[in-house]
């Protein structure tokens, strides 16, 4: 379970998330949106114990993320939006010791790396340095790294960016199969269509507050529109889009392209 | 039960989990990844020693074994060596290493694992004293078998405990420094307090030369240390080597004594209490490290009279210095050295007039020669490397001549560093000589040998700007290198400045020193070509 009150992060005079009251109970897959800057990774940094917040509670696992980091962090797994990995490592080699930080050690430990890393069709990938593999490919290793300690609560920051389309459609399906098990699950994108089509709740949060919680369909309801992606945009205060295009064009010099 | 587990969990931290940790690090340090590699190359090495920095420290070694050869106690030929070490140690955690204490880098790969502050503070520690022991055994190694040879296996043995003291003294001392630092600064402060710190480090490190006419009696009159040494903590462990040799004196054994029992209270400060609050604060320096505040005004600066790509190195190397706290400290390490350099020369004795004090009489003016010609060398050294080397594909897929580009890197270090560097040094030479042509013409000469070396350089080893990564050791070992070369130049320069004894001399000297300094980067863009261009990015 994943629980926050009244939850607040500030960066000198920027509020970067504000009174943020959330739940999330297992077996949710909760979507959790916002424009860029909205505040996400921050509420996401601050569940997984990597920020502090400046006031406010939270939990995760029923354990105080600010008191007993220790606690949730041996019960969650994290894809970060902006993945770093020790890129001299193989695939191997990093999941090899996030499994020994987890405590999980020998043949048991490397039976699991060849079996997610197997899932995702990166066997033959197992031993090349990681700053040799595509974007897509240390999303997977990424994807496999929150997994392998098996844990209770899993945070998901776009962690479909980059990669395949098979993968993708592996990574949604076990989310599912996840949820089912009876884990929480806080999944973080851009992609409203994989939103909708995967999460069981939806929370929209907009300069740090909450302006939205509910399903896709009674979201769009309360907003007055007929889908996700408009209901997002009318929360969000974006411009017209065409009003947009027509500023960019405008910024480019013309519609010929240049020498 | 193994020692080791014993010794780490008694620091309260997790086996299992340092020794994982500490292994990853050390795979990641040693084995290379570059932003960019030749076309047609067969790939990159899986494992890689940085070979260069390795010479470098053990050439520095074979020099210093020759002092307890040549000296005749071994209580001072300990204590000077150490203080050697002890100083290379310094600043190799200073120009190379302070990032391993204070940079969230890693932490933001771990920070959300189940490692407790402490087994990540120790894993660190561990990771720095792994690579200042390498250090001290390259520097210390040779004078080991200089004092078997020349004092036996005890005294021997008594070095090699006080080169271990020394060394580990001097990295807990560095260590403590920045953790506290860490966690007494807040983080929205911390990067103008490091900055602070690396500057008063500096001029602390090289405090002791100053100490006086000290090091230069130290080889010929004395055979003792001289009092001003007493107080160095490299002076203290030197004392287990007359207790070795039998000669000992209760104020002595007791100093070695205090030693190494400070090591173990420094230990257990830094181990126990600074390790608590450390991933918190890395945590803190994270996020305040997150919203960059925009900077109003333009950087389109001085663009009637640069080329495009000399204003790209510019606005990189200006924004790199506000914003990459390594980068900034690296550079900052540099300029206390240069302004006590001066201070140095200014102290001994004045400045000679090398108009006056034709070819070998100018040697008080070799400090200053060697700041000019090997300072913009090491700078250079800082601008090529960044944790943020794989925005290099920038240069890779636009349109820019990357040759230029290269080239343009040297230029942006005469213009911005050593132009300005330049004119203050003139401004001293007119106090210093009394003779404003003297003083300027000396400034320029010294100028133009010094932008002729960075394009040599340049020529030698073409690379990007920030566009390798950082490897632990590289800067260090490049500035020793730069220091051990510029020695040489230092020697040279002497005879090259004969040319200062005839006014047509000196002026068909100047005319072809301008006119190198204006077709080098010309030259050197052209020659270089084809090695750029060949480059391809990888990262």
């Amino acid at each position: 379970m994943i629980e926050t009150q009244t939850l607040t992060r500030r960066f000198g005079e920027l509020v970067a998330v504000e009174d943020l009251d959330l739940r999330v109970e297992p077996g949710e897959i909760l979507g959790f949106l916002g424009p860029n800057g909205a505040g996400k990774s921050t509420t996401v940094k601050i569940l997984t114990c990597m920020i502090k917040p400046s006031s406010g509670s939270a939990w995760v696992a029923g354990f105080d993320v600010e008191h007993e980091p220790m606690e949730v962090k041996r019960r969650l797994g994290y894809v970060p939006e902006a993945g770093a990995l020790y890129e001299a490592l193989s695939a191997r080699e990093y999941l090899t010791m996030v499994a020994n930080l987890r405590g999980i050690e020998g043949g048991y430990a490397d039976r699991k790396i060849s079996e997610l890393l197997d899932l995702f069709g990166m066997l033959e990938a197992l031993d090349k340095p990681l700053s040799e593999h595509s974007k897509g490919m240390k999303q997977k290793v990424l994807i496999s790294a929150a997994l392998i300690g098996n844990p209770e609560v899993l945070f998901l920051d776009e962690p479909l960016n980059g990669i395949d389309a098979n993968a993708a459609l592996v990574v949604k399906e076990l989310l599912r199969e996840l949820a089912s098990q009876g884990r929480t699950i806080l999944f973080c994108s851009h992609i409203l269509e994989v939103v909708e089509r995967i999460c069981t709740r939806i929370v929209i949060i907009d300069r740090g507050r909450k302006v939205a919680d509910g399903t896709a369909a009674g979201i769009a309801a309360e907003t007055g529109t007929d889908s996700l992606e408009r209901a997002f945009a009318h929360l969000t205060g974006v411009r017209d889009a065409a009003e947009v295009t027509r500023g960019l064009l405008s910024a480019l010099g013309g519609s010929e392209p240049g020498p | 039960m193994n020692p080791l587990r014993w010794a780490v969990e008694a620091l309260g931290a997790d086996y299992a989990q340092w020794r994982t940790l500490s292994r990853v690090l050390l795979k990641s340090d040693f084995r290379s990844s570059s932003a960019m590699q030749m076309s047609g190359s067969s790939g990159r090495s899986r494992a890689s020693v940085p070979w260069p920095t390795l010479l470098v420290y053990l050439a520095y070694g074979t020099f210093l074994a020759l002092v307890p050869a040549a000296v005749p106690g071994g209580y001072l030929s300990a204590s000077i060596v150490l203080l050697v070490v002890s100083m290379m140690v310094a600043m190799a955690i200073l120009i190379d290493f302070q990032s391993v204490v204070v940079s969230p880098n890693d932490y933001e790969i771990l920070a959300h694992q189940p490692v407790s502050s402490r087994t990540y503070f120790l894993v660190k520690v561990t990771s720095i004293l792994l690579y200042t022991g390498i250090i001290g055994a390259l520097m210390g190694g040779f004078a080991t078998i200089a004092f078997l040879w020349k004092f036996g296996p005890l005294v021997a043995l008594g070095w090699l405990a006080a080169l271990a003291g020394t060394v580990v003294w001097t990295t807990l001392a560095m260590v403590f420094l920045y953790s506290l630092i860490l966690r007494m600064v807040s983080p929205r402060r911390l990067r103008r307090a490091l900055g602070y710190l690396q500057l008063a480090m500096m001029l602390v490190i090289f405090v002791p030369i100053m100490l006086d006419d000290t090091m230069q009696g130290l080889l010929t009159n004395m055979t003792e240390p001289p009092s001003a040494m007493l107080a160095l903590p490299s002076t203290w462990f030197a004392n287990t080597l007359p207790l070795a040799a039998g000669t000992w004196s209760v104020t002595g054994t007791l100093v070695a004594l205090l030693a190494f029992a400070s090591i173990a209270v420094m230990f257990h400060y830094v181990a126990r209490r600074l390790s608590l609050s450390y991933a918190e604060r890395l945590g803190a320096l994270l996020a305040a490290s997150r919203p960059a505040r925009a900077r109003a005004g333009s950087d389109g600066f001085g663009s009637r009279w640069f080329s495009s790509e000399l204003r790209v190195v510019s606005t990189l190397v200006r924004g790199q210095f506000r914003n990459d706290m390594n980068f900034r400290l690296g550079v900052l390490s540099i300029l206390p050295i240069t302004l006590l350099y001066v201070f140095m020369s200014l102290d001994d004795g004045g400045l000679p007039d090398p108009f006056v004090h034709l070819g070998g009489e100018a040697r008080g003016l070799g400090l200053i020669h060697f700041v000019v010609l090997a300072m913009p060398a090491i700078l250079m050294e800082h601008i090529f490397r960044s944790e943020s080397y794989r925005a290099a594909w920038i240069f890779f897929s636009t349109p820019v001549d990357r040759a230029r580009l290269v080239g343009n890197v040297g230029n942006s270090v005469t213009i911005f560093f050593l132009l300005p560097y330049l004119a203050m040094l003139a401004g001293v030479f007119v106090w210093a000589f009394g003779d404003l042509w003297h003083a300027v013409t000396h400034a320029a000469v010294l100028g133009m040998v010094s932008h002729l070396a960075i394009q040599m350089l340049l020529l030698a080893v073409p690379r990007l700007p920030f566009a390798q990564p950082v490897r632990k050791g590289a800067r260090i070992g490049a500035f020793m290198g730069t220091v051990l070369l510029a020695f040489l130049a230092i020697a040279l320069l002497p005879v090259m400045l004969l040319v200062y004894a005839s006014t047509s001399w000196t002026a068909a000297a100047l005319a072809a020193l301008a006119g190198a300094a204006v077709l080098a980067p010309r030259i050197v863009t052209r020659r270089i070509r084809g090695r750029v261009d060949r480059l391809e990015f990888t990262g």
